[in-house]
């Protein structure tokens, strides 16, 4: 089975390149891996008092709602989504854990503007292009948004992939 | 009885059985434990008889012998029984056995000393044993300094007991009183609130406590009333004007048909103004009809509503009323597998979905109107977008209110009626309305219904 990485913002229309794995996976099930990568924090009594489960608290009611939306969506082509919190954004600490999940591809909106949506939050973008694994493009017309579902849309004819190696 | 009262009588119940109780252990175990230090006089007593009578030399004898007449004091009812072991049978007739019993002269054997009690005559045996025979003393004597102590100490326990229930009982009484003040307070309050003082509030103290939540929850359902009674009468208010605006328009044209004779052409003028204006009467009432139907609950329909058909039927709607709006149904989100369906009357969602697909349209500015369908846990969300006029940020909290019209919309034709009416549709089958907008952007309008269960599982 494949595993891809698909980095957000905690934002419901960084799930779209979901459509997109999904039909590229064609009849075969694939894991998609969804993370959020956090700074891990630097003085000690912060490292001490870390509470990884915390961040889990905190995530917007509406974006676990599209996961769980194109989850059943993708039922039959989808193993596993899962989503995870990554306390580090370093290019080994990166590298390892998508070896430890047998990551193959990575999938990510492009020129898409990055929100940090905690204080912590980090943007790993850059720090995947280095980790020598294909990243895959998705195209999304990047309109003003007002709405939380209707991001998720999927128009065939208007989106556009690069790879990159 | 009230409240306070009986707050009082339990709590003083409580607290009088725990002293009873509590008076009855101190007297039960000072009757059993505190004359042990009387056992040891009788005891002492005891060994000095043994070392009087059995001793070997006689110089010890009169040692202990003097020691007890001369040292001694003689204890009220004293007597000494000295036994031997081989003639105890002879004694089971007598008082002293009778009195002690034979467990008492057998523990004695068995373990060397024993001691027992009748009333306030106490009994101590020690054995002692000889080079021929082994005898049994008993000392037994009156303690009356423990029967003065029992009466004194029954007598300080009882007027205690009735002292404390007394005290308790005037604690229980300004103890309910002080916790039902903020109940009597809010009891006072709301008797001073109506139907025309409905915006009064409870004070609310601070903290989590069962009344300030009580207090919180009486504020909620005075918020609750007071908006009903505002919104009914806005209803009102705003039913009597829009009823009125056609009428007045169709009187006004009868009236200028009737003031004179006029021409043929005049007369059909004025007939289809007040045809047109007819219509928007009906119009009006038939949506007033099922506004008000729609707010009963009573005979709710459940039947199996397939989602997809539910959608095609929308659209079909839509671009029956707006064949020019480019509407289209996306199945981007749509399961794939099996079909999904929700439990209720098909004609009533096809009505508030296709209300609200009717607004996208009209408010759309000729911009693509999507509709779709997800399934997400329990719930299958129908999903309205437009790219269109959008409502302003400080009236989307207004939107659903019986004929409210946007600023930006009116001068689009329009009843504001048909999003309350899709509202009260989808609450009464248990369903969630949210509306997101941006003023020039456009409007989402997202619409939850629990799923038929067992309609949809995931496929594994």
């Amino acid at each position: 089975m494949a595993n891809v990485l698909l980095p957000t913002d905690l934002s419901i229309s960084s799930l779209y390149p979901i459509h997109e794995i999904c039909r590229q996976a064609g009849n075969e099930p694939c894991n998609i891996h969804v993370i959020h990568t956090l700074s891990m924090p630097t003085g000690i009594m912060d490292l001490l008092f870390l509470q990884e489960k915390r961040p889990y608290k905190m995530l917007p009611a509406s974006f676990l709602e599209a996961m769980d939306l194109l989850r059943t969506k993708y039922s039959a082509v989808i193993g596993k989504l899962s989503f995870e919190f990554l306390w580090g954004h370093s290019r080994g600490f990166l590298r390892n854990y998508m070896e430890a999940r047998s990551i193959e591809t990575i999938y990510m909106l492009k020129e898409r503007e990055y929100k940090p949506a905690l204080p912590e939050s980090v943007d790993c973008r850059t720090t995947l292009h280095q980790c020598q694994l294909p990243v895959v493009y998705v195209q999304k017309k990047e309109k003003e948004e007002y709405g939380t579902l209707t991001t998720l849309l999927y128009r065939e004819r208007k989106t556009s992939i690069t790879e990159k190696v | 009885m009230k409240i306070q009262l009986k707050i009082t009588l339990l709590f003083t119940l409580l607290c009088f059985s725990v002293i009873v109780l509590l008076s009855i252990a101190v007297y039960y175990f000072a009757n059993e434990r505190a004359f042990q230090d009387f056992y040891t006089r009788l005891e002492l007593r005891a060994v000095i008889a043994s070392k009087t009578n059995f001793e070997a030399s006689e110089q010890n004898q009169e040692a202990y012998e003097h020691l007890r007449t001369e040292h001694m004091q003689r204890l009220p009812g004293e007597e000494e029984f000295i036994i031997r072991t081989d003639t105890l049978d002879r004694i089971r007739n007598s008082p002293l056995y009778k009195t002690t019993g034979s467990d008492f002269f057998l523990q004695i054997e068995a373990e060397g000393k024993a001691s027992v009690r009748h009333g306030f005559q106490f009994f101590k045996g020690i054995l002692h044993r000889t080079d021929k025979d082994t005898y049994l003393i008993i000392v037994s004597a009156v303690n009356e300094d423990a029967q003065s102590f029992l009466l004194n100490l029954r007598k300080i326990l009882t007027i205690a007991c009735v002292v404390s229930t007394l005290v308790i009982f005037s604690i229980g009484i300004l103890f309910s009183r002080q916790v039902l003040a903020p109940i009597r307070s809010i009891a006072r309050r709301v008797t001073t609130i109506s139907v025309t003082s409905l915006h009064e509030r409870l004070e609310v103290r601070e903290g989590k406590d069962e009344l300030s939540a009580l207090a919180s929850t009486f504020n909620d359902m005075l918020s609750r009333l007071e908006t009903a009674f505002e919104t009914q009468n806005n209803f009102v208010s705003s039913a009597s004007h829009e009823l009125n605006t056609p009428l007045t328009a169709i009187i006004g044209e009868a009236d200028f048909a009737l003031a004179r004779r006029r021409g043929e052409e005049e007369y059909r003028q004025a007939l289809q103004i007040i045809m047109s204006e007819s219509e928007k009467l009906q119009a009006i009432i038939r949506g007033l009809l099922e506004l008000a139907q729609s707010s009963f609950s009573d005979k709710l329909v459940y039947e199996e509503v397939f989602v997809e058909d539910l959608l095609y039927s929308s659209l079909q709607v839509a671009k029956n009323v707006y064949p020019l709006c480019p509407v289209s149904v996306n199945q981007s989100l749509h399961p794939e597998g099996r079909p999904v369906s929700i439990q209720g009357n098909k004609q009533l969602f096809e009505l508030a979905i296709s209300n609200v697909l009717l607004n996208a349209c009209k408010y759309s500015k000729g911009g693509p109107v999507n509709l779709a369908a997800a399934v997400s846990g329990a719930h299958v969300i129908f999903l309205i977008s437009d790219t269109g006029i959008g409502i302003p940020e400080n009236e989307i909290k207004y939107i659903f209110d019986p004929f409210f019209r946007a600023s930006n919309a009116k001068k689009t034709r329009g009843y504001g009626i048909g999003l309350p009416l899709a509202r009260n549709i989808i609450k009464l089958y248990k369903g969630q309305i949210v509306i997101s907008s941006k003023e020039g952007v456009g409007t989402e309008v997202v619409i939850k219904f629990p799923a038929a269960p067992g309609s949809y599982q995931i496929l594994t």
